[in-house]
C-alpha cells in the first residue's frame, strides 16, 4: 500500500465520524440560518442575510452580547487569577493538601444545576446565607437575583465558584512541570523566594498553561447558561440575559430556529476566534523552540 | 582573613550528615577542601553524592555537622549568600530568557535593587557594567555569537557552555558543578572535560565536582572523594586512588574493568601464601619451561600477592587461616598462551594461574578483555589480552589465567586493605 492509500484508509474512520457528528450539523445550522424556518413548519424558504439584518436591530441579541462579554471579561480574569493564587498556595505548604484540592474541586464536580438552587438559598433577600453575613458586619440586605444591578455580577459570582477550582488543578499540573533544578538555579542566582521567584521562574513557565486556562475558561464562560436558566430566567429586564439563553429562547420558546441558528453562527465564531488564538500562539511558541 | 585575596573558597566540611526520615543518605563526612583545589565527588548514582554538594549550595538543610567556606560557617545561609555558583545537570536555563539575559541574571540580583528589577528601569552605569561582564565571560567561553538566542536553540554543548558562563560571571569562591557532562554525547563530554580543567586552571576558584563517571573524576581532579553508601570512603589523587586504594568497594569502583575479586585464604605457614578457595579451583604455577605444575586441588595456592614471591608478610599466630579477598586488576590478569603454541611464557615465572571458560569477549581496539567463567568463583573475571592475540580464542574456549602477584591488592573480610 503506498503512503497516499493508507494515509486515506487510517484517516478514514475519524474522518467520516467527524463529517457525520461534527461537521454536517454545522454545515446544516449554517444553511439553516440563511432560512426562516420554524420548529414544526412544513416549508421553509430561502431568506438570504434576513437573518443576520434582524440581529444587528435586535435589542435583545445587543444586551445578550454585551452581558456574555461583561460575563466572560469578569469571570475569566478573576477565575484564572484566583485558580493561580489557590495552587500555589496549596503547593507551598504540603500539609492539608489532599484536603484543599478536594475542596476546591468540589464545585467543578457538583452539578450546576443542583447547585444553583442552593445558590438562589443562599443570596435569597430576607433568609439567605450571605445576606445574613453582610447584615451581621453592617451591610445590605442586597436582593442579589432580583436587583438589574447586581444580577449579572452575582452570576459572575458564581462562575466564579465554579471555575476556580478547574483552573487551579490545571495551574497545579503546570506547576509540578516546573524543573526543580531551575528553582534552585534561581535560588543560587539570588531569586530564591517570593515574588522574585515567582518573576523569574513560576509564571514563565506557567506561561503555556495559563493560556491554555484563560482559554478553556473563556470558553466555558461564553457558554453560560445553566445559572441563567435556573436562577434568573435572563431577567429582570433581560439584565441577566446571555448569549446561549437567547439562542435558546428563540429555539425553543418562539421556535424560530432559523433565526436561533444565525444567533448560533455568531456563538460559533466567538468560540472559534479563542481556539484561534490558542492556536496560533502555540504554534509560533513550538515553531520558536 | 588574611589572605581571602589570593585564596579564596576553602571549603571545610566536619561530620556532616542527612537523614531523610529513617533514611541515612549521608553519615558523618568530613573533607576538607583547599582553596582552589579541584576535587571530585565520586560515588554511584543514589550514594548521596548529589546530596553533599548540594548541601554545600545551601539549597539542602544539614541533619548534623557543618560547613564552612573560607572559615565562616554557612549554617543558615541561603545560597546567594554564600558565594558559591551551581552548575546543573540539566543545565537550567531560564528557556525564556536569551543566553544574555540567562547569564546577567546573577548580576542582575546583586547589581539592582527589587524595585529597579520590578519595574524593569536599571541606571545606566548599572546596566553598562552588566553588558561588560556578561561581554567578557561569554568571550571567555567563546559564545558571543549566541547571545542573542533563546536556549530551545542551542546543542546541549552550548547550553553547557552557557550553564558555565552564567556560574562564572559573579566570580564566586566556589563553583558546584552537578553531574554537569551527563547529558552530552561521548565525544562533547570528552572535549568539555577538558574544557572544564582548563577554565579551573584559568579562574584558579575552587571546583567542586560530583559525578559517577570515574573518568571524569580521573581525567580532571587533583583529588577524588569516594562515597559509597553515604559514607566517605577515601580521599586521594586519582592515581593513588587507583593504585592504593583503601577498601575492597572503592577497588571495585575506580577502574575499568572492574577489578577482579577471588576469595582467598591466608595460609600461615611457612612462608607467606594466599590460597584461593573454593579448595576445588584448579591453579597451576607455570614453571619456567612452560610445564604446567598443578598444585594439589585440595590446596591450590601462591605466593601472596603483596610480596610478589615468597617473602613473609602475614604473621599468624598459630597458622589460623583468615577469610580474605585477592583483588588482581584486569592488568594484571592475563590469558596464558595455551601450552601447545609453543614454548610457553618464560617471563611468567611462578606466577599461579586460573582455568576458566570464555563468555564474552569486548574488543577495545587496543584492549581486549576477556569475562571469563571460572567455577566456583562469584563472579567472571575479567583478563586483559593483545587484541591480536586473543583472536585465536572464541566463546567457550577454556582458557587459563596468570595473576601477577606484584599487582594484585589483598583486602579482609570487611574489605579493609592490607597492606603489606
Amino acid at each position: 500500500m503506498n503512503g497516499r492509500g493508507s494515509l486515506l484508509l487510517l484517516t478514514a474512520p475519524a474522518l467520516v465520524l467527524m463529517a457525520l457528528f461534527l461537521i454536517g450539523p454545522l454545515l446544516a445550522v449554517v444553511a439553516l440560518s440563511f432560512t426562516d424556518y420554524q420548529l414544526g413548519a412544513p416549508s421553509l424558504s430561502f431568506v438570504g442575510i434576513a437573518n443576520y439584518l434582524e440581529m444587528t436591530e435586535d435589542e435583545t441579541v445587543r444586551i445578550s452580547l454585551a452581558n456574555t462579554l461583561i460575563y466572560v471579561g469578569v469571570v475569566v480574569p478573576v477565575s484564572v487569577a484566583l485558580g493561580l493564587g489557590a495552587a500555589l498556595l496549596i503547593e507551598a505548604d504540603p500539609s492539608l493538601r489532599g484536603f484543599y484540592r478536594a475542596a476546591y474541586f468540589l464545585p467543578v464536580m457538583a452539578t450546576l444545576i443542583a447547585m444553583a438552587i442552593v445558590w438562589e438559598f443562599m443570596l435569597d433577600a430576607r433568609f439567605g446565607a450571605v445576606n445574613m453575613a453582610l447584615k451581621a458586619i453592617g451591610l445590605g440586605p442586597f436582593d442579589f437575583l432580583h436587583d438589574r444591578k447586581l444580577v449579572l455580577f452575582t452570576l459572575c459570582g458564581i462562575g466564579v465558584w465554579q471555575s476556580v477550582g478547574f483552573n487551579m488543578v490545571l495551574f497545579m499540573a503546570g506547576l509540578t512541570a516546573v524543573p526543580r533544578e531551575l528553582y534552585e538555579a534561581a535560588a543560587v542566582d539570588g531569586a530564591g523566594r517570593g515574588i522574585e521567584r515567582f518573576r523569574l521562574v513560576t509564571w514563565p513557565m506557567l506561561g503555556p498553561v495559563t493560556l491554555f486556562t484563560v482559554v478553556i475558561t473563556a470558553i466555558r464562560a461564553f457558554q453560560v447558561f445553566d445559572t441563567v436558566q435556573v436562577l434568573t430566567g435572563g431577567g429582570p429586564n433581560k439584565a441577566s440575559e446571555v448569549l446561549l439563553h437567547t439562542i435558546y429562547a428563540e429555539a425553543f420558546n418562539f421556535f424560530r430556529n432559523g433565526y436561533a441558528a444565525a444567533l448560533v453562527v455568531v456563538f460559533l465564531l466567538f468560540i472559534m476566534a479563542l481556539s484561534a488564538v490558542r492556536l496560533f500562539v502555540l504554534d509560533r511558541r513550538e515553531s520558536r523552540s | 582573613m588574611l589572605v581571602e585575596t589570593q585564596a579564596r573558597g576553602a571549603v571545610r566540611i566536619g561530620g556532616l550528615a542527612k537523614r531523610f526520615g529513617a533514611t541515612t543518605v549521608l553519615d558523618g563526612v568530613d573533607l576538607d577542601i583547599a582553596a582552589g583545589e579541584f576535587v571530585t565527588i565520586l560515588g554511584p548514582s543514589g550514594c548521596g553524592k548529589s546530596t553533599l554538594l548540594r548541601i554545600v549550595a545551601g539549597l539542602e538543610v544539614e541533619s548534623a555537622g557543618s560547613v564552612a567556606i573560607d572559615g565562616a560557617p554557612m549554617k543558615g545561609l541561603a545560597p546567594n549568600a554564600r558565594d558559591i555558583a551551581m552548575v546543573f545537570q540539566s543545565y537550567a536555563l531560564y528557556p525564556h530568557l536569551t543566553v544574555a539575559e540567562n547569564i546577567a541574571v546573577p548580576l542582575r540580583m546583586r547589581r539592582l535593587t527589587p524595585v529597579q528589577r520590578l519595574l524593569g528601569l536599571a541606571p545606566r552605569a548599572v546596566r553598562e557594567s552588566i553588558a561588560v561582564d556578561v561581554q567578557s565571560v561569554a568571550a571567555m567561553l567563546r559564545i558571543e555569537g549566541l547571545l542573542a538566542r533563546k536556549p530551545a536553540q542551542l546543542s546541549g554543548g552550548q547550553k553547557q557552555r552557557v550553564a558555565l558562563a552564567r556560574a562564572m560571571v559573579r566570580r564566586p569562591r566556589v563553583f558546584l558543578m552537578d553531574e554537569p557532562l551527563s547529558n552530552l554525547d561521548a565525544e562533547l563530554r570528552v572535549h568539555m572535560r577538558a574544557e572544564i580543567a582548563q577554565l579551573h586552571r584559568q579562574l584558579g576558584a575552587t571546583f567542586l565536582y560530583v559525578t559517577h563517571d570515574q573518568v571524569e573524576a580521573m581525567t580532571m581532579s587533583d583529588r577524588v572523594a569516594v562515597i559509597l553508601g553515604g559514607r566517605l570512603q577515601q580521599v586521594a589523587t586519582p592515581d593513588a586512588l587507583y593504585r592504593d586504594p583503601d577498601t575492597l568497594a572503592v577497588a571495585q569502583f575506580v577502574g575499568t574493568p572492574r577489578i577482579n575479586v577471588l576469595p582467598g585464604e591466608r595460609l600461615g605457614l611457612p612462608a607467606a601464601q594466599v590460597a584461593v578457595r573454593p579448595e576445588r579451583l584448579r591453579v597451576h604455577a607455570l614453571g619456567p619451561s612452560g610445564s604446567s605444575h598443578r598444585l594439589p586441588p585440595s590446596r591450590p595456592s601462591f605466593p601472596s600477592p603483596v610480596c610478589g614471591g615468597g617473602g613473609a608478610v602475614f604473621r599468624d599466630g598459630g597458622g589460623v587461616t583468615h577469610d580474605l579477598v585477592c583483588a588482581p586488576p584486569p592488568s594484571a590478569t592475563t590469558p596464558t598462551p595455551p601450552p601447545r603454541a609453543g614454548e610457553g611464557g618464560p617471563g611468567t615465572g611462578k606466577s599461579p594461574a586460573i582455568d576458566g571458560r570464555l563468555v564474552h569477549r569486548e574488543n577495545l581496539g587496543s584492549d581486549l578483555f576477556l569475562h571469563v567463567d571460572v567455577p566456583g568463583v562469584p563472579a567472571l573475571l575479567i583478563a586483559r589480552a593483545d587484541p591480536a592475540a586473543g583472536e585465536g580464542v572464541s566463546i567457550g574456549d577454556t582458557l587459563s589465567l596468570t595473576i601477577d602477584p606484584r599487582h594484585a591488592l589483598l583486602f579482609d573480610a570487611n574489605g579493609r586493605r592490607i597492606r603489606p
